[in-house]
């Protein structure tokens, strides 16, 4: 069969001892850049790019490569530990996942998310292989009319994670809408709400939103709780599974490895999508004993296995079409510029072994993901037993350094601060930071494909409703609505006739 | 004590390598440049076009002249903001910028908050590189050639969209260029960056796109592509023509990338520079990348590519009045 020679040929690339020694390296200073708040794997692909001149092209790539999933695995160990997202898609794991480090099940988290990211990982490996042209027309389906209606989906999910009043969460949700707006308008060129500060003109910047709303506001609100008695750590930790964890865990992680790689492949924020559809849908399901937002496995499972999936899905367009669907696929492509090899449609058939080298070794830096992190879950749990009041100002200095690293500007410094105090400002008043999160970036993107359908089809807005996909998914968006209000409809209901 | 002796050796050895710039005033700068890393900024983010250019010319440089030239990536507003660190830095050379037809002839026409003037807070150094940028057409759209498209524009005048990297970029001005020259009203679909662009363009979601990017869907097959809006043709695609060779003369469009330092580098340094990056660009090997990165050596020295700035600049001036363009 004409996979399993590609296979073969693949692995017989990335199983070359030298390629094996670069598949380690790159995972191994992933994982570490994922670990630190701020830097994040493009930075680092950048500073290692000069290095990788002198390497053959296939040997480049897989480091390079390894260096983005492992900052996934990465970036999970902060999301639990500290509730500080190295990478957008991280956003959700900080819910349950922090959630089960304040109980003292950190351990299991971090061992949940490797195991169900290496899952993730070869499954979308193997579809890679097996389906990508497939997949690829898939995608291409997916129009801007298509992709307003899933972002409207998505925010109407973004409901779905209140834990609290609906009302506050819609609050939230206009409130994110509103800062992503923030920036230079796509089609005009315009600066919207940049009050003449220049940095503002691209927005502002997810890190800082990001990590003063999660990381650092939990950091306050820590010091406000413990009041005098400062040197009480996190509870002990367990490192594992227990089996009801794993029972709850592994269809979660199923799911989610699903909706991952099917919203991966859509270019343009797949894996972030993925992992927030995945959250979303856990929380629908799971019984309530799972006791969701307060540390249920599946809330970590899920979408852990999504974001993995949905990274390594990102991979399909520029391994299919050479187009690159984010900007780390960008930097991959830059680095096989730079060796002669322009990314195109005929990849696969122009350099096999390259493509198929790549592919395989997808599949064995997962592995050697696993069996990296693993073993360093013991590590992170023992960081945990740090008194408080000397973790903390670790905390608040890696994430300083981490945010001046990320554009040398001392305006990002100042929107980490502003955002922290808003952060701790509506946690205080029991505001859901979620779905502003899941707004502020779903909101801009939304926006951008409206006018541009619009555009495309010369102001027809029925093109919304006309298109299959598109009607599926504002369907979808109804009964989402629907189910959203029937609880509070038969509440009223019952109050009004009891009389 | 031992310690003491490292000590006072190793402030022996600082004085004697500060003395030859501290006894030899101006002209000695140029005889010990560099005496330090040079960072080279690309205001854009890694994995570029010009980011590729960089690195390629930092490797040469760096072997040329003994020390590192380390390429430092500060994106963000369009190219803006590592213009402007740059053009605040200090001027001894060992802080330049790959600047591009872009980033200071069109930029300053496009964003009147630049906290910079491309002209007088730069010292052009040399140009490097000419870009290609190309028309292409989705084959849902039934054209294959430039009077094909203008007849199908005509018929159907203001629905056509074609799809750029943005506002304000080439392909921006190579679209309105058109619509200018033929007489056709085309609609703009601007994208944020090629990559999204691209893949609507490969889906046919869009039915034209002009931009650099689209040469490897073009040789693939996957589009059409109609011509090209430079002066020669690609040499990847001997049959597809330029705007001149069909009936467009005076649609010339400069997309070029060059280095550049902060306003006030010394004459002497200057020169130093582009020297070596003359060699850089003389190099075979070095052409050969260039083609691979989608674009041409054509070098200008600093005096050349002065005057190519002022008088492009002054150029998309002209087309953003005759094209009724506004940017807010």
């Amino acid at each position: 069969m004409d996979f399993l020679s590609n296979l073969q040929l693949g692995f017989s690339v990335a199983v070359s001892l030298q390629n094996l020694f670069y598949c380690f390296v790159g995972t191994l200073v992933g994982t570490l850049i994922g670990v630190l708040p701020g830097i994040g794997p493009l930075a680092t692909m950048a500073m290692l790019l000069p290095m990788t001149y002198y390497l053959p092209t296939e040997s480049a790539i897989i480091m390079l490569a390894g260096i983005y999933y492992g900052a996934l695995y990465g970036s999970s160990t902060t999301a639990i530990l500290m509730k500080v997202p190295g990478e957008s898609s991280s956003v959700v794991t900080c819910l349950d996942g922090y959630s089960m480090a304040k109980q003292g099940r950190a351990g299991t988290a971090l061992a949940t998310a490797a195991l169900a990211s290496f899952f993730a990982g070869t499954v979308v490996t193997v579809l890679i292989a097996v389906a990508s042209p497939i997949l690829t027309r898939a995608a291409q389906s997916f129009g801007p009319a298509e992709y307003f209606s899933l972002m409207v989906l998505g925010l109407i999910a973004a409901l779905v994670f209140t834990q609290g009043a609906p009302l506050k969460a819609l609050a939230m949700v206009f409130l994110g809408l509103m800062l992503g707006c923030v920036g230079a308008d796509v089609n005009t060129g315009a600066n919207r709400f940049t009050f003449g500060v220049p940095e503002l003109r691209d927005g502002l910047d997810f890190v800082a939103v990001s990590m003063g709303l999660f990381g650092l506001t939990e950091v306050i609100l820590n010091l406000q709780r413990r009041g005098s008695d400062q040197t009480t750590t996190l509870p002990i930790s367990t490192l594992w599974l227990t089996r009801a964890d794993f029972r709850a865990a592994w269809p979660a992680a199923l799911r989610g490895t699903g909706v991952g790689a099917l919203l991966g492949i859509l270019p343009g924020g797949g894996a972030m999508l993925g992992s927030f559809a995945s959250y979303a849908i856990e929380r629908k399901i799971a019984p309530p004993a799972a006791n969701f937002g307060n540390g249920a496995i599946a809330g970590v499972a899920g979408p852990e296995a999504a974001n993995n999936a949905g990274a390594q899905a990102s991979f399909i367009p520029m391994l299919s079409l050479g187009i690159p669907s984010n900007a780390v696929m960008a930097m991959l492509a830059g680095a096989m510029l730079l060796h002669g090899i322009a990314p195109s449609p005929q990849l696969a058939t122009a350099k096999p072994d390259l493509f198929w080298g790549l592919i395989a070794s997808m599949w064995i830096g997962n592995a050697m993901l696993l069996l990296i992190n693993l073993p360093l879950v013991g590590l992170w749990v023992k960081l945990l037993r740090v008194p408080y009041d000397i973790l903390f100002p670790l905390i608040l200095l890696c994430c300083c350094i981490g945010m001046y690293s990320v554009g040398y500007s001392f305006t990002d410094i100042v929107t980490l601060a502003g955002f922290t105090l808003m952060g701790v400002f509506f946690t205080r008043l029991d505001f859901p930071m979620a779905p502003l999160m899941l707004a502020f970036i779903l909101g801009p993107m939304m926006e951008e494909n409206l006018r541009r359908a619009m555009l495309l089809a010369q102001g027809d807005a029925t093109q919304f409703i006309v298109r299959p996909v598109s009607a599926g998914l504002l369907a979808a968006c109804v009964v989402c609505a629907v189910l959203l209000a029937i609880p509070s409809f038969r509440k009223a209901r019952e109050t009004a006739t009891d009389g | 004590m031992p310690a003491m002796k490292w000590v006072r050796g190793a402030a022996v050895a600082t004085m004697a390598a500060m003395s030859p710039g501290i006894a030899g005033g101006g002209t000695a700068y140029a005889q010990t440049y560099p005496s330090q890393p040079t960072a080279i900024v690309v205001p854009f983010a890694p994995g570029g076009r010009v980011d590729g250019i960089a690195r390629v010319l930092a490797k040469s440089l760096s072997e040329q002249l003994g020390q590192p030239f380390v390429v430092e990536n500060r994106e963000g507003a369009g190219g803006a903001t590592g213009s402007d660190h740059v053009a605040k830095s200090k001027a001894d050379g060992y802080t330049l910028l790959l600047i591009s037809a872009g980033t200071h002839a069109i930029q300053p026409n496009v964003n009147k908050d630049l906290p910079y003037d491309s002209i007088k807070d730069f010292t052009p150094i040399a140009n490097l590189v000419e870009g290609f940028t190309f028309i292409g057409a989705h084959p849902s759209l039934n054209v294959k050639t430039i009077p094909e498209l203008i007849a199908a524009a005509k018929a159907k005048p203001g629905t056509i969209g074609f799809a750029t990297s943005g506002i304000g970029t080439y392909g921006h001005f190579a679209g309105e260029l058109l619509q200018i020259a033929a007489g056709i009203k085309l609609m703009h679909v601007p994208y944020r960056g090629s990559g999204p662009a691209m893949t609507d363009l490969a889906a046919g979601h869009v039915p034209l796109m002009i931009a650099g990017e689209i040469v490897e869907l073009g040789k693939s097959g996957k589009i059409n592509i109609l011509a090209t809006t430079n002066e020669t043709r690609w040499h990847e695609l001997p049959d597809t023509p330029t705007m001149a060779e069909v009936g467009f003369p005076q649609f010339t469009l400069n997309s070029w990338i060059g280095l550049a330092g902060p306003a006030g580098i010394p004459a002497d340094i200057v020169t130093a520079i582009s020297a070596a990056t003359e060699k850089a660009m003389a190099d075979p090997a070095v052409q050969d990348q260039m083609k691979t990165l989608g674009v041409v050596v054509n070098f200008m020295g600093h005096e050349a590519f002065a005057k190519r700035i002022v008088s492009d600049r002054a150029a998309y001036a002209d087309i953003v009045s005759k094209a009724g363009l506004s940017f807010n």
